[in-house]
């Protein structure tokens, strides 16, 4: 009765997620952001030019974005497993992807919101002209964007699971892919095997896309956003096959990564 | 002597392996702000990297002293051990600047650190001209750390869920200090802010020794007297906070 009057998914949200008040809301989902691009702005502006201000304002906002959702799904396993109930989720007769899925919707709608936030922001602070002849294709961009760090996430927060220390875990994650997903600069200049990993980073071809969207970079838009939803589906694959092990593995033993 | 052995023992807790955020923020992180620097170089040729490369350094210091100093109060009364600290023959502001004093002073390893990685890793001209001018400017850059470090724990200790804002104050004091743009191109209203905050000063002292101005001293000099009207303001709160302890015999509001 519960269930179907509140539904899971805001059960989970009341549940696991950090910001329950229009006050946090606001500092950790506009402030916060803003903060982060002025940074960057600030650096990059200093050490090469405020002509590159945009170029690196659009990476952060969907570095950001990324952040926002994989420390998410980070959290949303952290917390299960520290109050004890991902032991239950991945017990009950319940499909456990069906049950992450449902619980997905709130790091997914979040993400959403600070990728358009972003946007917003961008535009009023930094002066991002919005392509508004480009708005479908940017809707697709942020549909695919939001798909592929998904999946990545999901990886990346069951791989959680296994360290020691997930907050180091965390910043280090962040930390490769700030550098490799080109945010502040193009990973054309990376060495080529670097680059080659960029690549298959989910957010690398959706920030080319984005500034080929804005008119900063001349690129072709579709085939980076097919790249980019064909990462998106690999990291799916990746996640599916790691969750059911995780799920055979925790039905075997009768708990989850007992040397955690 | 106590103090000394306080001082080392802090060193070694904070140093010691199984910290590994601590060791993100010592060790990591100026291997990622260069790393950014090297790739923006990239773009354009023509940057003096060894203004970047203690900007670097400058980012991981306020970094760590931020995380470790802000927490070192609070950490104390999660563990339960503030009461120990309190009924300790030492007075409460002591043990706390000498927590705070030995962070900046491993905060230290950051700006080594930065200079080895940019000197063998990124091969960046590091253009000290005296390096003895540039220690003495990143001495007194120590002692406002240390000064902030001593503020963040008492703002930790007195808010209730500080650590969430501790992302928040980051940025900002970065962007506010002159660590990556000259405090002289920000607002006015900002600026005012700016040269109140200690490290402010420091920080355009070692900005200036590398460019040997003789702007330094006077720099220099404004740092070490803001930082002594922090340490004497937070002496008093710190002795206030430490009696209102003892009376009431929890940490009321605090």
């Amino acid at each position: 009765m519960l269930l179907y009057k509140y539904g899971f998914t805001n059960i989970n949200y009341k549940a696991i997620y950090s910001f329950q008040s229009v006050k946090l809301f606001i500092l950790f989902r506009l402030i916060d952001p803003i903060i982060h691009y002025l940074f960057y702005a600030a650096l990059v502006s200093s050490v090469i030019g405020s002509e590159f201000i945009k170029f690196v304002v659009i990476g952060n906002i969907a570095f950001y974005t990324f952040q926002t959702m994989s420390i998410n799904f980070l959290n949303m396993f952290r917390m299960e497993r520290r109050f004890g109930t991902l032991e239950l989720s991945i017990a009950s007769p319940t499909s456990t992807l069906l049950i992450i899925l449902r619980k997905a919707i709130v790091p997914f709608l979040d993400s959403t919101f600070v990728f358009a936030a972003g946007l917003v922001i961008g535009h009023f602070l930094f002066g991002l002209e919005m392509p508004l002849m480009k708005t479908g294709t940017l809707f697709v961009l942020m549909v695919i964007t939001l798909f592929s760090m998904m999946s990545f996430s999901m990886i990346f927060a069951a791989v959680s699971l296994l360290v020691e220390n997930p907050n180091l875990y965390l910043n280090i994650v962040l930390a490769v892919t700030q550098i490799l997903c080109g945010a502040n600069f193009s990973v054309h200049f990376l060495p080529g095997p670097l680059e080659s990993i960029a690549r298959m980073l989910p957010l690398t071809n959706s920030i080319e896309a984005l500034r080929g969207i804005f008119g900063l970079e001349s690129y072709a838009i579709a085939p980076l956003l097919m790249k980019e939803f064909s990462i998106g589906i690999g990291y799916l694959l990746i996640s599916l096959i790691l969750i059911a092990f995780m799920e055979r593995a925790a039905r075997r033993n009768g708990a989850l990564f007992k040397s955690v | 002597m106590n103090s000394v052995w306080l001082l080392i023992r802090e060193v070694k807790y904070f140093t010691n392996f199984n910290n590994r955020m601590y060791q993100f923020l010592l060790f990591f992180q100026p291997f990622m702000f260069l790393t950014i620097f090297y790739f923006l170089k990239q773009v354009r040729g023509d940057i003096q990297s060894d203004k970047f490369v203690v900007a670097s350094a400058l980012i991981s210091m306020w970094s760590y002293v931020l995380y470790s100093s802000g927490s070192s109060l609070i950490s104390q009364k999660w563990s339960d051990t503030l009461k120990l600290l309190i009924a300790a023959p030492v007075s409460l502001f002591k043990i706390i600047l000498s927590k705070t004093i030995s962070n900046s002073v491993i905060a230290l390893i950051s700006m080594i650190l930065s200079f080895v990685y940019a000197k063998f890793i990124f091969h960046f001209s590091i253009g000290v001209e005296d390096y003895s001018l540039f220690f003495l400017t990143v001495l007194v850059l120590v002692f406002s750390l240390s000064v902030a470090g001593l503020i963040l724990a008492i703002v930790f200790v007195a808010f209730q869920n500080a650590f969430d804002f501790q992302n928040l104050i980051l940025m900002p004091m970065i962007l506010i200090c002159g660590v990556l743009i000259p405090v002289d191109h920000l607002p006015l209203a900002l600026r005012f802010i700016s040269y109140l905050i200690p490290m402010t000063w420091s920080i355009k002292a070692v900005h200036e020794s590398l460019l040997l101005s003789p702007n330094m001293y006077t720099s220099l000099i404004i740092a070490v007297l803001v930082s002594l009207v922090y340490l004497a303001a937070s002496y008093f709160i710190v002795k206030r906070i430490e009696n209102i302890i003892r009376q009431k015999g929890n940490l009321g509001a605090i």
